[in-house]
């Protein structure tokens, strides 16, 4: 929590970390917004930071959208932390709330992306380890997959109907009562 | 969401043009499809999603991802299983009845009516079995003579999967004693094997009973064997000695019994993980009122008391060592409308009520029709579940189950 060793955190705070996209993209992030994730979380810890941190995985559209989560939910997690020795119970529930519905918000806007976008999001936080960043965008996949037929699920992901008519008939036999 | 590009199109240049941009688009890897599976409660999502295409279908066939979603995902609540004699006929069948729409479950349950055989084909001289108990998916049927409850075998059988298995005999020993009952039962399986096995173990415990003492036994499917696991002097509590007139609950790792219709407010726990008895008591309010042991929020131990056209939710303050009333409380009243209500069976997550409109005339009440709900204990929401005529004074038993492809052999 906040009351010990703010010294060693706000140093931590100040201390900056270079991400090279896949195209050369290099982008300058706190480290508090850096060990998010939990793959860089590790490679500051073994020491290996110094001139940047290569992620060929992901382009340089997707990390800076990986960056505006982390930037936004990193803040928000300081923010939690500060406030807890210096708000009554009440008042930092009142906060709490606060900061969750604006965090909510953001988490909305977030989404609103192409599919495409959204699987990199999912490749990326998968490939840093944000669990929460994973988490929101395996969920938004999930729901628009809800109350959808196999159709609507194809045309949605973009998906190659590849069950033969034989397996397509096996598959109604088997399990009518998902389609009534 | 991304539109297709290839709509309205003639549908040679659409595929063409849908192939490329497939090509240039993110596929997502097995265990993050698997992930997002996960996340599907409802069954029927997850047998859409498997419809739409051969890895779709892979992933969700396969047996790691059903354990893996087993342990995620309640199985949704079917309808409920009664053991009757069916008029004309002299033998004893399971009732299955099925949740009937609008419940969420009733396409689920109507895909179960299909599939599984609940007529026991496989019971010599069916007239002298009954159901003792049913859980995970599993019946467990008991054969005991006419006179006095005296167990002569059991069965296990899983009637969606088609399957049943003989249980050895309980070991006797003339030093137990006359013995006056036997309560056979099925100890739910823990979330941990769900996890960790494949076909699931199961484990059949057994009270029986004498004039002083009971003694429970635990049989376990892996060894195939049965064992004395704990005792209970029975004392001064008589009420223990007529074990018929008591009902028996399952809720946070422990059976409980309670005595229905009496006066009486402490009940006999057994806690399975250590398998150890005791006697706890129950608020006075649940005093000749029809009650209910739950897992309530939390994982506290619950209470439902039916009052007059009111639910009544208790929950346990106290961990589980204090046996003082005073750590029960009342957290929520929901009323219900006005009908004689009583509990059926509970199944995880889940009770079963019942009511049946009020009517003087007993005569009259053969023909009535009773309701059944389901109360979701997560919530206290409570859904209509089913209506039927029959009136059987059988106990009814909820049963959950995934429906066939999602479902995994019990055993």
């Amino acid at each position: 929590m906040a009351s010990a060793g703010s010294g060693d955190e706000k140093a931590a705070a100040a201390a900056m970390i270079t991400l090279i996209s896949s195209d050369n993209e290099k982008f300058e992030v706190t480290e508090a917004t850096a060990t998010l994730s939990q793959t860089i979380r590790h490679m500051i810890e073994d020491g290996c930071t110094d001139g940047g941190v290569p992620l060929p995985n992901v382009t340089s559209k997707i990390l800076a959208r990986v960056i505006e989560y982390c930037k936004k939910h990193a803040t928000a997690a300081a923010g939690e932390e500060g406030s807890s020795s210096s708000f009554s119970d009440a008042a930092f529930l009142e906060v709490d709330r606060a900061f969750l519905e604006e965090l909510e918000e953001f988490d909305d806007a977030f989404l609103e992306v192409d599919r495409a976008t959204l699987f990199d999001l999912i490749l990326a936080a998968n490939y840093l380890d944000i669990k929460g960043l994973l988490n929101l965008t395996c969920q938004k996949v999930a729901d628009s997959v809800k109350g959808k037929t196999p159709e609507q699920i194809r045309e949605m992901y973009n998906i190659v109907n590849d069950l033969t008519p034989e397996e397509e008939a096996e598959i109604r036999r088997e399990t009518q009562w998902a389609f009534e | 969401m991304a539109v297709p590009p290839a709509a309205g199109m003639p549908s040679s240049t659409a595929g063409r043009i849908a192939a490329a941009a497939r090509a240039a688009q993110p596929t997502l890897p097995d265990d993050l499809l698997e992930d997002i599976f996960l996340r599907l409660n409802d069954t029927a999502d997850l047998v859409r999603a498997a419809a739409s295409c051969t890895s779709f279908r892979r992933i969700i066939s396969d047996r790691r991802f059903r354990r893996r979603y087993r342990c995620l995902h309640r199985p949704p609540v079917l309808g409920f299983l009664d053991c009757a004699r069916r008029h004309g006929l002299d033998r004893i069948s399971v009732n299955f009845y099925a949740a009937e729409p609008p419940h969420s479950s009733a396409p689920a349950a109507r895909a179960v009516v299909r599939d599984a055989d609940f007529t026991l084909p496989f019971l010599s001289d069916p007239s002298s079995w009954r159901v003792s108990d049913v859980r995970d998916g599993r019946i467990l049927l008991s054969r005991q003579t006419t006179v006095r409850d005296i167990l002569k075998e059991l069965i296990v059988c899983d009637p969606l999967h088609r399957r049943h298995i003989q249980i050895p005999p309980i070991p006797q020993d003339r030093d137990y004693g006359i013995i006056t009952f036997y309560e056979p039962f099925l100890d739910p399986v823990t979330d941990k094997e769900k996890e960790t096995e494949d076909d699931l173990p199961f484990r059949v415990i057994c009270n029986v009973f004498t004039w002083k003492k009971i003694r429970t036994f635990a049989f376990s499917s892996v060894t195939g064997n049965w064992q004395g696991v704990t005792s209970f002097v029975i004392g001064t509590f008589t009420w223990l000695k007529y074990p018929y007139i008591l009902r028996r609950h399952y809720a946070c790792s422990c059976f409980f019994w309670t005595v229905f219709g009496h006066d009486k407010t402490v009940m006999l726990v057994l806690e399975t993980r250590e398998m150890r008895f005791s006697v706890v008591d129950l608020p006075p309010e649940s005093k000749y009122r029809e009650n209910a042991l739950v897992e309530a929020r939390e994982g506290r131990l619950g209470l439902l008391i039916l009052g007059e056209c009111m639910l009544f939710v208790y929950s346990r303050t106290s961990p589980n060592n204090s046996h003082d009333v005073k750590y029960w409380q009342c957290d929520n009243a929901i009323p219900l409308v006005d009908r004689r209500w009583s509990f059926g069976g509970r199944a995880e997550g889940y009770a079963l009520l019942e009511g049946v409109a009020r009517n003087p005339d007993q005569i009259l009440r053969k023909k009535m029709v009773t309701h059944y709900f389901t109360v979701e204990l997560k919530t206290l929401s409570v859904k209509w579940l089913c209506a039927t005529k029959s009136d059987t004074a059988s106990p009814h038993y909820l049963y959950a189950s995934f429906p066939l492809p999602l479902s995994l052999p019990s055993i």
